[in-house]
């Protein structure tokens, strides 16, 4: 019981986290406005970013689906859906952090949006694939404890963790040299990455208490 | 998984060493004043507006309170398909609406002979290609690229057009190599209508100028004068000049096959500062370094032998990555234009293989934990990773094909979403694409190769040498 009440706990403290994060963004956004890089001009944005950004969503979804349904049969329909939602929510609350730490919107809010896309992924393609190997496993060996969550959970959980202070730990190395260099853009952009890179892995990973902590 | 011979690592390891080298310093010297670059290096990349600061041209018309803003919104489309066929990805174009103005910032840093100041002028000039007889102008100019040009027709040229882009159906361009040299063309297809024309007045016997100079000029610009030798048939007329240059020829082609912008519009230059500073280039450079030291420190004292595996492996991939960036891998020097997100995804990539190693590395710790002996541990942590490194990679190759497809400047995909300059999320997924894929190499065939045989070494046999515990 307890268990299950701090994965719902941190599922729950997470989303809530995510939309507090893009609600701040968007009364910020419509109250001072975002800060937009000098070379970049949101002209261009427009309809037609949107409906890329739409169906390149669609085509992700759909090409996800069919790897992972070859991959984890009838789990993958749930998988892909599962990390579309968290790559979705990691894009918004990475573009959120970018808005609210005043980083210039344009190219360098591009690429910390999309890093946190793909460490989204990333944990969710690592999770997956532990929490399928631990069901097996478990299957075999009835005397284990641990449910095939818990164990893919701290398992991913380990990695990335690792992964996460290694990048923070160049990340603020990038700050340092962009102090010595005096580049301000580059320098608003470290607190933004750092935020954006853990909330991604953070909120993939809630997502995945909520889903999947009740598998057996 | 057998065990495999002492010298496999050792050999494996030299080599990477050694194209690292060569990819990420490159290869050059000096013939002169002139430095030839046969092999580019990461200092010899290409960056984009964010990195090296970028050219902008505004076109106005003069009467902007007549103007039609759909007019302007269609020349803004000539100009965006003449970018795309140019081959530029990083660039932005927009319409300002209010001011009815179309405004185009180009990177400084293409690779092409003319200053990015006069390929944005090129681009946004009206790109009228007239046939005239005779070769008279009026005066001589030097261009960006040193090189004389014959400016507004003169005398008898001036008077006469006999063909002009109205009849243009499509233009291209090749080259071809006779010994060293190489030459560069432009072919254009004209309707049917210009087609008849051309072929009645190059008629040997009764063509009007037949063995007679006619003059190529893109509105005030001439780009040939060529000697009409030989009868013009179907339709297709190829000229070439002795400055021309694949990105001349490139350019000349985007803006003829492209349709023309109206006339009457004024055009304003400024320049734009690079986004990330002056520095961009030597604070990738020191954080290159300081985050080589950090993950050599963490790999090393975690994970041991894989640690000092997967430093390598890492290298390797960021100097395949570079190499293909710089168009060294293809055998050609082409290159890619980089921008701050292409930079992330280089970054995100050395990190893909990072994590990897670290996936075989926390599987190998298990295995020896469990007790199991150093090879079986070692091929059993390798086969174990396989699935979670193959699962990343096809998922981010996914993501990044679909980000190349979408966002890139094709026909097709401008044809149907219409335009937008999102060249950095292209740069992103182009680069994401090529890490995913070599990483399949970096982060699991190459240390799966060199794990199995450094294990041989009795040195590097013990179980603490590959992250396992002491006793």
């Amino acid at each position: 019981m307890k268990k299950s009440f701090s994965l719902k706990g941190f599922y729950t403290f997470s989303i809530v986290g995510a939309a507090v994060v893009i609600a701040a963004a968007i009364i910020l956004l419509f109250t001072i406005g975002g800060v937009t890089a000098p070379a970049f001009t949101w002209g261009n944005l427009s309809v037609s970013f949107l409906l890329k950004s739409v169906v390149a969503a669609v085509l992700i979804y759909g090409l996800t689906l069919i790897y992972y349904l070859i991959s984890y049969k009838k789990l993958g329909l749930k998988i892909s859906l599962f990390a579309l939602m968290g790559g979705a929510l990691s894009v918004a609350v990475a573009f959120s952090f970018c808005v609210i730490c005043r980083a210039p919107l344009g190219h360098l809010s591009f690429a910390i949006m999309l890093s946190s896309l793909a460490f989204s992924y990333i944990s969710s393609a690592l999770f997956f694939r532990a929490f399928t190997q631990k069901k097996e496993r478990k299957r075999k060996d009835e005397a284990d404890e641990a449910t095939p969550f818990e164990k893919a959970s701290s398992k991913s959980f380990r990695i990335m963790l690792y992964c996460l202070l290694l990048v923070t730990l160049i990340l603020v190395a990038g700050f340092v040299v962009s102090m010595i260099f005096s580049s301000t853009v580059l320098m608003s952009c470290v607190l933004p990455a750092i935020l954006s890179l853990i909330s991604a892995v953070v909120i993939t990973l809630a997502f995945a208490c909520r889903m999947f902590s009740d598998k057996k | 998984m057998k065990r495999l011979a002492k010298p496999i690592s050792v050999i494996i390891i030299l080599v990477l060493l050694l194209f690292s080298a060569v990819s990420l310093l490159g290869i050059s010297y000096y013939e002169g004043d002139f430095r030839r670059v046969p092999i580019k290096g990461f200092g010899d990349i290409d960056w984009g507006i964010d990195v090296s600061g970028g050219a902008r041209v505004t076109l106005k018309p003069s009467t902007a309170d007549e103007a039609d803003l759909d007019t302007v919104k269609e020349a803004a489309s000539v100009v965006e398909k003449r970018a795309a066929a140019y081959g530029l990805v990083d660039y932005d174009l927009y319409v300002n609406a209010p001011e009815k103005a179309i405004v185009l910032t180009i990177p400084n840093s293409i690779n092409s002979e003319y200053s990015a100041e006069e390929i944005a002028d090129i681009l946004t000039s009206i790109g009228n290609l007239t046939l005239r007889p005779g070769e008279e102008f009026q005066t001589g100019l030097y261009d960006s690229s040193n090189s004389l040009v014959y400016a507004f027709p003169g005398g008898d040229t001036a008077k006469e057009v006999i063909l002009s882009s109205e009849d243009v159906e499509s233009s291209t361009w090749y080259s071809y190599s006779e010994g060293n040299a190489t030459y560069y063309y432009v072919a254009v297809q004209y309707n049917s209508e210009a087609a008849e024309l051309l072929k009645t007045v190059s008629n040997p016997s009764t063509g009007r100028f037949y063995n007679q100079t006619v003059s190529l000029w893109l509105d005030n610009r001439m780009l040939a004068n060529p000697k009409v030798s030989e009868e013009i048939v179907g339709g297709s007329l190829q000229f070439s000049g002795m400055d021309f240059t694949e990105s001349k020829v490139k350019l000349y082609s985007a803006v003829i096959g492209s349709g023309t912008l109206p006339e009457g519009l004024t055009v304003s230059y400024d320049k734009v500062e690079p986004t990330v500073g002056k520095n961009a280039a030597d604070i990738m450079l020191y954080v290159g370094i300081a985050a080589a030291v950090i993950l050599a420190v963490f790999m090393v004292y975690k994970y041991r032998t894989v640690g000092a595996v997967a430093i390598i492996m890492a290298l390797f991939e960021l100097s395949a990555l570079v190499a293909i960036i710089t168009g060294f891998c293809f055998g050609g020097n082409s290159t890619f234009l980089m921008t701050v997100p292409g930079a992330a995804a280089l970054a995100l990539s050395v990190m893909l293989t990072v994590i990897s190693m670290i996936i075989i590395a926390e599987r190998i710790k298990y295995q020896l934990d469990s007790g199991n002996p150093m090879g079986v541990s070692v091929s059993e942590g390798l086969k174990k990773s396989f699935k979670n490194i193959l699962d990343i990679n096809i998922i981010l190759m996914i993501i990044s094909l679909i980000g190349m497809f979408l966002f890139s400047t094709a026909g097709l995909i401008i044809g149907i979403f219409g335009g937008g300059a999102t060249g950095g999320i292209y740069n992103f997924c182009f680069v994401l694409f090529f890490g995913a894929l070599l990483n399949f190499l970096s982060g699991y065939i190459l240390p799966n190769l060199v794990l199995r045989s450094l294990y041989s070494f009795k040195a590097l046999s013990k179980p603490s040498v590959f992250g396992g515990a002491k006793k």
